[in-house]
């Protein structure tokens, strides 16, 4: 067992440094070099040049790509932002803790009503609580988040005046974000979920344990949730890497000061060592997640277990 | 209904395409989608016709932010455009982002796919390393950045969410042709001299179809969700062209004075990225052969 935990964690390394190099050179494409970026377009071209040269602009793809990656490793140094001349890690620093705040938020909320509606709709099969949840589910795939966002903003907090509509002064604050963040997985969780719980309901096991007498509500508690609740958990996993994307939107629409702005502003700004520290932390944010989730699954399901046991 | 090797009997007609459609007209949500979908392609063709596109980019001082009403039916938006103009021929922007993105990502993804899964070995290897490397990255940020990377155009966006959708459908081709691959029959081909290709036109492809239109069916409305948004925070379609992203956008700006600008471009992308699952979704059960009667 501890073989394969020591495996999948070594394998996240060189996994990091892939997406690194993916990140690095579809930027490499961005047009325009640092020393123009960062001294303006009135600037000496002597001065540019100067600069192009201190930074390393001028040495070959894979030297910069190596030393991007040893400063990272060596000395967690991500680069100097080429619009506020602050270093990346401090200012992702500042801006982690909200996004992560928004994205675990919204994934609770998302996954604990969008798993129960579909565990009961798939209880319930073609009740009419069964084709509501899934009328929602359909219309809640289909809402552009962001325009989610702005309706609630729109109601909540211009009508209203029940909530604040940008920022993160107060818990408050986070309400409507997360709340039109969540409706991503929610969706996608209450179909996951009413599937795999539709499932194995139909199992012999269930009927076993229905035809001893057990309840309805004790049959799935105690036996069919936990075996129907196990995809559920991967796809957990990877839905959070489309929330870590949406909160790129929902910071944007609702003004939060956290990594999803700063990626987008660096984006416009053309503030690559900005741009490349916030997708990279972004991205290794994901693959410890995913790791996460395929421990967790590989820890839960008896049969991965009895695989690596001897 | 699997395509066996060797000949059958011709005993009844029967049309793959006619049962589908068959069980697809069953379920009333399906045809709802197909209605939705059918009204957006009506509206496109049309839009030309009876909303010329100088319309929907025509400014006009003295009509700016006018609520709806007889002249202008959505109202105007901050530069006296006409609402409803813009919404048609947004509508024809938005189905050509995911008609357009949806083919070449299943072309290349499904190239590359389904060599993973048919041949396995070191191909399978490699390409999979390389999704997973992809995979690691959120789609909407890789779209940024190759958006931010090549400029704000139209192609370019194209291009950047075509690019962040090959890696998903790569997988799912992938696991779809190796479940086929792996049947007996195939074996059975191989094992009487079929060369592969052969093998893959008349026996793999026919088989992986459904699975395939469904989920290309359904990443249509996650093409047209993400478009919306890339144009939304200004690294998509650029205004003044009436992409309903953009012009969410610019509703942000004027939503105390004018709020009916929000509704019409959000309920637009709604209704076709709903449309497309629910089509999606009726294909599905149509063609899911445990659901048969």
């Amino acid at each position: 067992m501890y073989k394969f935990v020591i495996k999948r964690i070594l394998i996240t390394i060189p996994v990091l440094i892939g997406v690194a190099f993916i990140i690095f050179t579809i930027l490499a494409m961005t047009p325009g070099d640092p020393g123009r970026l960062i001294l303006g377009p009135l600037a000496e071209e002597s001065a540019v040049a100067q600069l192009n040269h201190e930074l390393g602009y001028d040495r070959p793809f894979i030297v910069r790509f190596a030393n991007f990656i040893g400063d990272i490793v060596l000395k967690l140094d991500f680069g100097t932002s080429y619009r506020s001349g602050e270093q990346v890690i401090r200012e992702l620093g500042a801006r982690l803790p909200y996004t992560i705040t928004l994205a675990l938020l919204s994934m609770l909320l998302g996954s604990i009503i969008g798993i129960s509606l579909g565990v009961f709709s798939a209880i319930e099969q073609y009740s009419v609580f069964d084709q509501i949840s899934r009328f929602l589910a359909m219309i809640f795939a289909s809402i552009p988040n962001f325009w989610f966002g702005m309706m609630l903003i729109y109601i909540f907090a211009l009508v209203f005046g029940l909530l604040p509509s940008y920022g993160v002064e107060s818990w408050q604050s986070y309400i409507l974000p997360v709340v039109s963040l969540s409706i991503g997985p929610m969706a996608s969780l209450l179909r996951l979920s009413r599937t795999t719980m539709l499932e194995t309901i139909r199992q012999d096991y269930v009927r076993t344990a229905r035809a001893k007498g057990a309840t309805k509500i004790s049959v799935v508690v105690k036996h069919a949730l936990k075996n129907a609740l196990l995809p559920v958990i991967t796809i957990m996993g990877m839905n959070f890497g489309r929330l870590l994307g949406g909160a790129l939107i929902t910071e944007t629409v609702f003004s939060m000061p956290g990594v999803g702005m700063y990626v987008v502003s660096a984006i416009r700004n053309k503030d690559i060592p900005a741009v490349m520290g916030s997708t990279f932390i972004l991205a290794a944010l994901f693959s410890l997640i995913m790791l996460g989730v395929d421990l967790l699954y590989a820890y839960i399901d008896p049969r991965v277990k009895a695989k690596y046991m001897k | 209904m699997m395509r066996t090797v060797g000949k059958k009997k011709q005993k009844k007609k029967y049309s793959l395409l006619k049962e589908t459609w068959r069980r697809y007209k069953k379920s009333h949500t399906a045809m709802i989608g197909l209605v939705i979908l059918a009204v957006f392609i009506f509206l496109s063709l049309i839009a030309g016709i009876i909303m010329p596109y100088e319309n929907a980019i025509a400014q006009n001082r003295d009509a700016r932010l006018q609520g709806p009403s007889s002249e202008h039916i959505f109202g105007t938006d901050a530069y006296g455009r006409d609402l409803f103009a813009r919404i048609l021929h947004g509508s024809r922007i938005s189905l050509y982002i995911g008609l357009v993105t949806s083919f070449f990502t299943l072309l290349i993804g499904g190239i590359l796919g389904a060599s993973a899964g048919y041949y396995g070995g070191w191909i399978d290897n490699v390409i999979m390393r390389i999704v997973d490397l992809f995979m690691c990255i959120p789609f909407m940020l890789l779209a940024l950045a190759i958006v931010a990377a090549l400029g704000a155009s139209m192609r370019n966006l194209l291009i950047a969410i075509t690019i962040a959708s090959i890696p998903g459908t790569v997988r799912y081709i992938r696991s779809t042709v190796l479940v086929i691959t792996e049947q007996d029959f195939i074996e059975a081909a191989r094992s009487y001299g079929a060369n592969d290709f052969r093998i893959i036109t008349r026996y793999i492809l026919p088989n992986s179809m459904g699975p395939i239109i469904v989920s290309a069916t359904m990443n249509i409305s996650g093409m047209i969700l993400s478009a919306a948004g890339l144009s939304f925070i200004g690294m998509g379609i650029q205004p003044p062209n009436p992409e309903w992203g953009s012009m969410l956008a610019t509703a942000r700006e004027y939503m105390r004075i004018a709020p009916y600008m929000l509704y019409f471009p959000g309920v637009a992308i709604l209704l076709a990225a709903l449309s497309f699952n629910l089509i999606g979704d009726g294909l599905r059960d149509a063609l899911d052969p445990k659901l048969k009667d």
